[in-house]
């Protein structure tokens, strides 16, 4: 999930990114060094960097969060694990291929004859002729004749294999909550000139991002906001000119869970009155 | 006996003291407002003993005193006038008639500037002070820097801020050089200072001075 830290965390890093267009390895937009961090600084640390024409920019929330919930808890899938191994149906037979995942992650085997689903979850130990073995073993309780023979199961006449699905898990995350929190970016700079060139680029720079990219993998508005005052030289007796900018974040506040991925589906018919008429897996 | 030939012979007996007990010092007399001490302003070297404000050499100097009695032949020296050797350094605050010399132990060396000025008619560039703006008033002076008795909160309260403390300074006067409050000083371990009240009188000035810090 998103946090007030992490807001902060990734405006550094975007501004870090807009006062080094070059990157951290290139001069900076004022050609010395601009150290950007969440956070106050220390006034030892500042009138030293001050005194060597360092520029700061410290980022720090300001005033109360407020709740801006909009719509119900959806859930969004972030990523599906891999599957490794593969089943593949011809004819009567069906065949495991594929490898064992190293390391282990949960894989669910499905065969779909004649409208009923026969799932084998893989253990850890099992290889693919013990996968084999397992699933045939399940399908031969429906389909009595059914044998395995290495990773491959021969089905008794008859049978027909509808689907041969392999399934594995994955992350879905909920949005809970969004938030919308004003943060305060202030530019500490020793002469008015850097001050000015360290907030154009930040300001430059976030004037075109309507959204940044949280480590949830959703996004939050981020939107210039004023408040007063923007510029202020009352620290220019300790060589100090600042600049406050503010913004606002709107960020989510999601909840993540592992989930299996859905293999088959089983659809269960009923009278009116709640009787099962009959099953049938998809 | 008139007050010439007294002050000479006076001056005469703090030097035989002074050789029998001061240790060597280099006599500076500052010729320009920049750098005091340098060769271009040494006069020689002399013997001089420094006591606590007390002629029987029985009490020690204390916490906050930068004032001494100097033990010195005053025929040679100025108001001004640095003394210095490896151990220490003193400025001659006043040789006044038939008193003791006075004299002030200098702890910090100090820079000090003019605010940025707008002397322009019309268009000035942006005002604020800035080093490439502000005016070196004076270049390496030692001086004494000790506590004030206050101290306020800066204009930007961050986290570990404490409230900012108040110096006093005392240093030599200089020709044609005059201190105004919001004249800023700087020092030799990094520390910067805003006058806030600068007193001349013929002991030299005497300043008021708010530690500048964010």
């Amino acid at each position: 999930m998103s946090d007030i830290s992490e807001v902060l965390d990734i405006l550094a890093t975007q501004i870090a990114g807009h006062v080094y267009p070059n990157g951290t390895g290139q001069p900076s937009v004022t050609g010395q060094t601009v150290k950007v961090y969440p956070g106050w600084p220390t006034s030892s640390s500042l009138d030293k960097d001050l005194q060597n024409d360092v520029v700061n920019v410290s980022i720090f929330p300001i005033g109360p969060e407020r709740n801006t919930t909009r719509y119900a808890p959806k859930s969004q899938v972030m990523s599906v694990v891999a599957a490794t191994l593969t089943l593949t149906a011809a004819g009567n037979t069906i065949a495991v291929g594929g490898a064992m995942p190293a390391p282990f992650t949960p894989h669910n085997m499905a065969v779909l004859i004649d409208g009923k689903a026969f799932i084998y979850p893989v253990q850890a130990t099992d290889s693919l002729t013990s996968i084999a073995t397992g699933l045939a073993a399940l399908i031969a309780q429906t389909w009595p004749g059914t044998t395995s023979s290495g990773a491959v199961i021969t089905l008794q006449a008859g049978a027909t294999v509808q689907a041969a699905r392999v399934g594995t898990t994955g992350t879905t995350s909920t949005e809970w909550e969004r938030q919308s929190q004003r943060v305060q970016i202030t530019v500490w700079a020793p002469d008015p000139t850097t001050r000015t060139q360290v907030g154009k680029a930040i300001k430059a720079g976030f004037a075109q991002i309507s959204f940044l990219t949280m480590p949830d993998g959703f996004g939050a508005r981020c939107r210039s906001t004023g408040q007063m005052p923007t510029l202020s030289d009352l620290l220019e007796k300790a060589k100090a000119y600042r600049r406050d900018l503010f913004y606002d974040i709107e960020y989510a506040t999601t909840v993540e869970q592992q989930v299996a991925t859905v293999v088959t589906v089983e659809t269960d018919y009923q009278t009116p009155t709640g009787q099962t008429i009959f099953d049938i897996d998809t | 006996m008139d007050a010439a030939t007294l002050q000479q012979k006076i001056y005469g007996g703090y030097g035989k003291a002074a050789l029998r007990i001061g240790p060597v010092y280099n006599l500076y007399h500052p010729t320009s407002a920049a750098n005091p001490i340098s060769p271009a302003t040494w006069l020689g070297t002399l013997n001089a003993s420094f006591n606590a404000q007390d002629m029987t050499y029985s009490k020690p100097n204390l916490y906050g005193k930068p004032l001494w009695y100097a033990l010195l032949d005053g025929t040679q020296t100025q108001v001004g006038d640095y003394l210095v050797n490896d151990d220490k350094t003193f400025f001659i605050a006043a040789q006044q008639d038939t008193l003791p010399i006075l004299a002030v132990e200098c702890n910090r060396t100090l820079n000090i500037f003019r605010p940025q000025q707008q002397v322009d008619a019309g268009v000035n560039p942006y005002g604020g002070t800035i080093d490439a703006n502000q005016t070196e008033l004076m270049t390496a002076w030692p001086a004494s820097v000790l506590q004030g008795t206050k101290g306020e909160k800066g204009d930007a309260p961050l986290p570990g801020d404490v409230r900012l403390p108040w110096w006093a300074i005392l240093l030599p006067a200089y020709p044609g050089v005059n201190l105004l409050t919001a004249d800023i000083i700087t020092d030799d371990i990094n520390r910067r200072y805003i006058v806030s009240s600068a007193e001349l009188s013929d002991l030299g000035w005497r300043l008021t001075c708010m530690q500048a810090q964010t």
